[in-house]
């Protein structure tokens, strides 16, 4: 089956205030893809995503959402395309679950907010997908904070876009609930038909996870699946070798 | 449903204080010829239908006007900066007032121009404060225009506070002390002496304020999630800003203008009703604010009108005597501010 073109970019150079941090970055992102953008610290993952996400604009080149300009969608249209979590946002955790979860919904309810009986069953639906057992009239100030992160991600559910982006999501998360929400991006991605995109400093489960990486270093980026990553031996050149060592036939960094 | 509990007992609260506020004041009128006066029968004693015509009622739709709007201000406020210490005047709009006022008071007799007396000496304040709150709305909606940042317009705002006390307090410096206490006496604020034709117009401006805030829920409920998460549903932060502004300058301006800074509600509201309805669902939020506000500075009236006296006291001393250690209070059991 031929998978529809969610996102790619033309020659896209971002960076702040004129200055290039990467330059030519050509990617393409189909449905049902599970996209990991990995590289160190600084290295302009974040940049990356808020570029493509438009919260920064873009020194030169293009990105196109559906084959079209992404500039050329309004923001409500764009919202129904393309849902996004943010690392570290400073978030009021007063509303409930449900409440969080509901505002996913945004892009699809009346001038005042009202829920139908649709959006209803949206939010209760996104809630079961990421395993939510709390009642959801609980309030975010009583969740741990690997909790949050799946509200967050069943609040991104509900939006319902076909294109997720995610900046870091497995900060602040133990082992088994970083694994966890890595095998939720999953199965959204591949039961749900949706491009995943996200950032993350977990380079081992990202190569054993997703289909295709987006490696950033250096200033320019590889992208390709884990295996076709490997061997052009970009992986090796990552990190001080006498520090840290990647198996190839593993795929594993190892000490 | 804590929530509809909470809004059938505010409601309950409301309706009780508006009719103690009618049945209070100076002269003692039997509650009954009050109901009476309100189902629009005429009183035998003609003093009170007069005193209840043109003096408790003005002034009890006063109270309800400047509180629920004003607490509302506040909640816009507070959302879009995502501060619990904004407030309505956080923009500055009552130091623009109180320029405006200061200028035409204290500064009449320095500044070397006489009002005419053909012109009453109350439009002559309420036309300086409303020319005040303009001028800083004016400045305030050019600066959020160019400001990328939200939080840099809350510190311009104090900042065009600062620079305008100054000032009054230089003019007070230079001024007579009939003049100051002029002043001061428009600083405390006053609920009473409001025409009917007056009340129209604050109504209109609190009506408007009050619509365009029914149209912020959904734009504030996004918000509470921060500008990229509301901008990335779909939500335009620019024009919610300047919509949020609009309606915060038009409301502060026109209570100012009419009734003096009114210190305290706007701040403490939002507060004391999130506690009370346990949400910050601006669906349930705003009502409720509304309701709540009107409430509270019905009995500040109340309190202030010293009953069964000659006297009355300041509303603004009422409102922060009385409403501070409240707030105080609340916050220390609480122990964190539900914000």
């Amino acid at each position: 089956m031929e998978r529809k073109m969610i996102l790619h970019t033309e020659n896209l150079s971002i960076g702040y205030q004129n200055s290039a941090i990467i330059n030519n970055i050509n990617i393409a992102v189909n449905q049902s893809e599970l996209i990991g953008v990995i590289g160190i610290n600084g290295a302009g993952k974040s940049t990356l995503l808020k570029t493509i996400s438009q919260m920064e604009t873009a020194i030169s080149g293009k990105v196109f959402l559906n084959r079209k300009p992404i500039e050329s969608y309004d923001l409500k249209s764009r919202a129904r395309q393309m849902g996004l979590v943010y690392a570290n946002q400073n978030i009021n955790k007063t509303l409930s679950i449900a409440e969080v979860i509901a505002l996913g919904r945004h892009p699809y309810t009346n001038w005042i907010g009202k829920l139908t009986r649709e959006d209803q069953k949206q939010i209760v639906n996104a809630a079961r997908d990421v395993g939510i057992t709390k009642p959801l009239n609980t309030k975010c100030s009583n969740l741990s904070d690997g909790q949050f992160q799946k509200v967050m991600i069943a609040r991104v559910i509900a939006q319902q876009t076909p294109l997720i982006i995610l900046d870091e999501p497995t900060t602040h998360l133990d082992m088994y609930h970083k694994i966890q929400t890595f095998k939720l991006l999953q199965n959204i991605s591949e039961q749900k038909n949706k491009a995943v995109i996200f950032a993350t400093h977990e380079i081992n489960l990202s190569l054993q996870l997703c289909d295709k990486i987006i490696l950033i270093h250096e200033g320019s980026t590889h992208f390709g699946s884990p295996k076709k990553l490997a061997s052009t031996g970009i992986l090796n050149q990552l990190f001080p070798s006498n520090m840290i060592k990647f198996d190839e036939n593993q795929l594993l960094f190892k000490l | 449903m804590q929530t509809s509990k909470s809004i059938l007992l505010l409601s309950f609260c409301f309706v009780a204080l508006l009719l103690l506020s009618l049945s209070l004041g100076s002269v003692y009128i039997p509650f009954l010829e009050v109901l009476k006066a309100l189902s629009f029968q005429t009183l035998d004693n003609e003093t009170w239908q007069y005193i209840i015509q043109n003096y408790r009622l003005p002034k009890t739709i006063t109270s309800i006007l400047v509180g629920g709007a004003l607490s509302l201000c506040g909640l816009l406020m507070q959302t879009l900066f995502r501060n619990p210490l904004a407030g309505p005047y956080v923009l500055g709009l009552s130091s623009g007032a109180s320029l405006g006022v200061a200028l035409v008071v204290l500064g009449s007799s320095s500044l070397g121009f006489v009002l005419s007396a053909e012109i009453s000496e109350r439009w002559v304040i309420v036309l300086a404060s409303s020319l005040g709150s303009f001028l800083v709305m004016l400045s305030i909606l050019a600066t959020a225009k160019r400001l990328k940042d939200t939080m840099a317009l809350l510190i311009v705002g104090l900042m065009f506070s600062s620079i305008t006390s100054a000032i009054v307090n230089v003019l007070s410096f230079f001024s007579s002390s009939d003049e100051l206490q002029k002043y001061i006496f428009w600083s405390l604020g006053s609920l009473g002496n409001l025409s009917w034709s007056e009340i129209g117009l604050l109504s209109i401006c609190c009506g408007l304020g009050i619509l365009l805030s029914i149209i912020l829920i959904k734009p504030l409920n996004a918000l509470l999630m921060g500008e990229h998460y509301a901008t990335s549903l779909g939500i335009n932060i620019k024009q919610t800003r300047l919509l949020v502004i609009t309606a915060t300058c038009l409301v502060a301006g026109a209570i100012t203008a009419f009734t003096g800074p009114i210190a305290f509600i706007g701040l403490a509201v939002p507060h004391l009703t999130r506690q009370l309805v346990k949400t910050t669902n601006h669906i349930i939020l705003v009502p409720s604010v509304v309701l709540f506000g009107a409430s509270l500075l019905l009995l500040c009236d109340s309190i202030a009108q010293l009953p069964f006296s000659e006297l009355s006291l300041p509303i603004n001393a009422v409102t922060s005597i009385i409403g501070a250690p409240v707030v105080i209070w609340l916050l220390v059991k609480q122990k964190y501010i539900r914000f």
